[in-house]
């Protein structure tokens, strides 16, 4: 049961930070000039493409396998966070959209996933 | 043969066997301390955003007596509090009849204009200019930063204005050099841009600005008069005088009288909270009592066999205090890991729907308040428990395995 509910955030998740960044949370515009949270936003849309992947396989693998994978959710999620945080950013200005909406959702979205992660790793490794 | 291993079956051991095998029990008294602690969390973070947005801009804005065109003061708070944008403008020419009122050590006059909007991703900036002859407000900010004077077609702008120092800022299409940033004050400051009345001319005469300031001479403007009112006088008796004596459509407030609609509407919601919070613990105290009060009664068969074979009465109270505890834990640690974290992630969001111009998210806030929750949140708890408990240890264990009230 609960490795289905692990796939099933990985794969809702995923699809948010896939596709939330150009849709329900944009990031600032580039009709003057791209800034750095246009490239966050395309970086993490990759990120979220790799979750629904892995929570498609999940769904494959056994309980073993199934630690790892939790584990390897978890470090995406981690890196989703530190794309807009620190390795691209965003706009300077805490007022623009990007830092006001657009990452904030980003973070949330990524801390439920390690939470929701966490809790299937622990299980899974209490299971084997 | 494998060993099953067991855990020794302490008091406190029972007690979490007993909250794991009645979920749905636990989930719902730990759901009535995660409302009481996110309430009093989330009350108490609005209202001391509140009040240290409205200390910080009245410490920031340095003078005693504000003078404002009396259709604009919302205007002009709003700036100051929240650092919406705005552009006021009235004559210059009554700034001559308010610097020569009595009690006035020094009177400078500011003009605050709003830029546009840029297509991609500028947002409005407020610009402030001021008169270096007479400016007070703005010069300690200059010699904080070793910055003495600004040349013509300088400005030095708050931290959140993303422009580096030495770059170029342009405000309706004219280029202005940032010679400096000031350092974070989390108030509306953060969001200006500086420059002196010289400057200024330069946006006000552009074509954009003399179809916004629809005024005769765009040059004799002024938006406000920030005065420093001599030792010995009364800054609201000055600018009661300046309000009601001059024959002029400018009305004049104290610093804190600027705000005090504000503050009027701070000590409400506090009071609101205040309340909220009380009923709210009320609530939390008598459900749980109820929820206890049941669930104990139809548990006196299962403690009268335990204190039957050997339990003492106080590990029975032990075991259901024990069993409080928790429940206080779980609710207080969810509600402030969970509102901590939306708090900090969304701070600025917050700021933007709660009307204040930031949110407290500092550790040094945070913290405290956190531990003031979980304190409550394990009070409302044990305290729900105790008349259950007590009751339970002075019942005798032949009633108890009856199963009698």
């Amino acid at each position: 049961m609960f490795k289905l509910i692990s796939s099933a955030v990985d794969l809702i998740l995923g699809l948010l930070l896939a596709i939330g960044p150009w849709t329900l949370f944009k990031v600032c515009g580039t009709a003057e000039k791209v800034m750095k949270c246009h490239y966050s936003a395309q970086a993490v849309t990759v990120l979220g493409v790799v979750l629904i992947l892995f929570g498609l396989i999940r769904l494959l693998l056994d309980n073993r396998k199934k630690l790892s994978s939790a584990a390897n959710s978890i470090v995406v999620y981690a890196a989703a966070i530190a794309v807009p945080a620190f390795v691209i950013g965003g706009c300077a200005n805490s007022a623009m959209h990007c830092q006001k909406v657009a990452f904030p959702c980003i973070y949330a979205i990524c801390a439920v996933g390690i939470v929701v992660q966490l809790v299937a790793f622990l299980k899974a490794r209490k299971d084997d | 043969m494998s060993e099953i291993k067991r855990k020794p079956l302490s008091i406190l051991e029972i007690a979490k066997r007993n909250l794991s095998h009645k979920k749905i029990r636990t989930v719902i008294m730990t759901a009535f301390v995660f409302i009481l602690a996110s309430s009093i969390f989330i009350s108490t973070i609005l209202v001391d955003s509140m009040t240290a947005g409205i200390n910080k801009t009245v410490d920031r804005i340095g003078a005693d007596v504000i003078v404002v065109p009396q259709e604009s003061e919302d205007s002009i708070r709003s700036s100051l509090f929240l650092g919406n944008s705005c552009t006021v403008y009235t004559d210059s020419s009554y700034f001559d009849v308010i610097k020569d009122v009595e009690g006035i050590e020094i009177a400078s006059p500011q003009l605050y204009l709003a830029s546009l909007e840029a297509e991609c991703c500028g947002i409005a900036t407020q610009i402030i200019a001021f008169d270096p002859e007479t400016d007070f407000i703005v010069k300690p900010w200059l010699d904080d930063i070793k910055y003495p004077k600004l040349g013509y077609g300088e400005v030095i702008s708050g931290c959140e204005i993303t422009t580096e120092v030495g770059d170029y800022i342009k405000f309706f299409d004219k280029e202005f050099k940032l010679v400096g940033k000031l350092e974070q004050t989390n108030t509306s400051y953060d969001y200006c841009v500086f420059m002196d009345f010289e400057t200024a001319k330069i946006i006000l005469n552009t074509d954009t600005m003399q179809m916004i300031v629809d005024y005769a001479d765009p040059n004799s403007v002024i938006s406000s008069v920030m005065i420093r009112i001599k030792d010995g006088y009364d800054p609201a008796s000055v600018a009661r005088y300046i309000t009601y004596k001059l024959k002029i459509p400018m009305k004049a407030y104290t610093a804190n009288g600027m705000f005090a609609v504000l503050t009027e509407n701070l000590a409400q919601i506090t009071s609101f909270s205040n309340i909220l919070n009380i009923l709210l613990f009320i609530t939390a105290v008598l459900a749980l009592v109820c929820i206890f009060t049941i669930t104990i009664n139809e548990r006196r068969h299962e403690f009268g066999v335990l204190i039957s074979l050997g339990a003492k009465s106080s590990q029975i109270i032990e075991m259901v205090i024990l069993e409080a505890v928790f429940i206080g834990l779980l609710g207080g640690v969810i509600s402030l890991a969970l509102m901590g974290t939306i708090v900090f992630i969304f701070h600025t969001s917050l700021a933007e729907l709660l009307k204040v111009p930031y949110i407290v998210s500092d550790v040094a806030v945070i913290l405290p308040l956190i531990a003031k929750c979980l304190i409550i949140s394990l009070i409302t708890a044990v305290l729900a428990s105790l008349y259950s408990a007590i009751r339970i240890g002075r019942a005798e264990p032949y009633s108890l395995i009856k199963g009698d009230e």
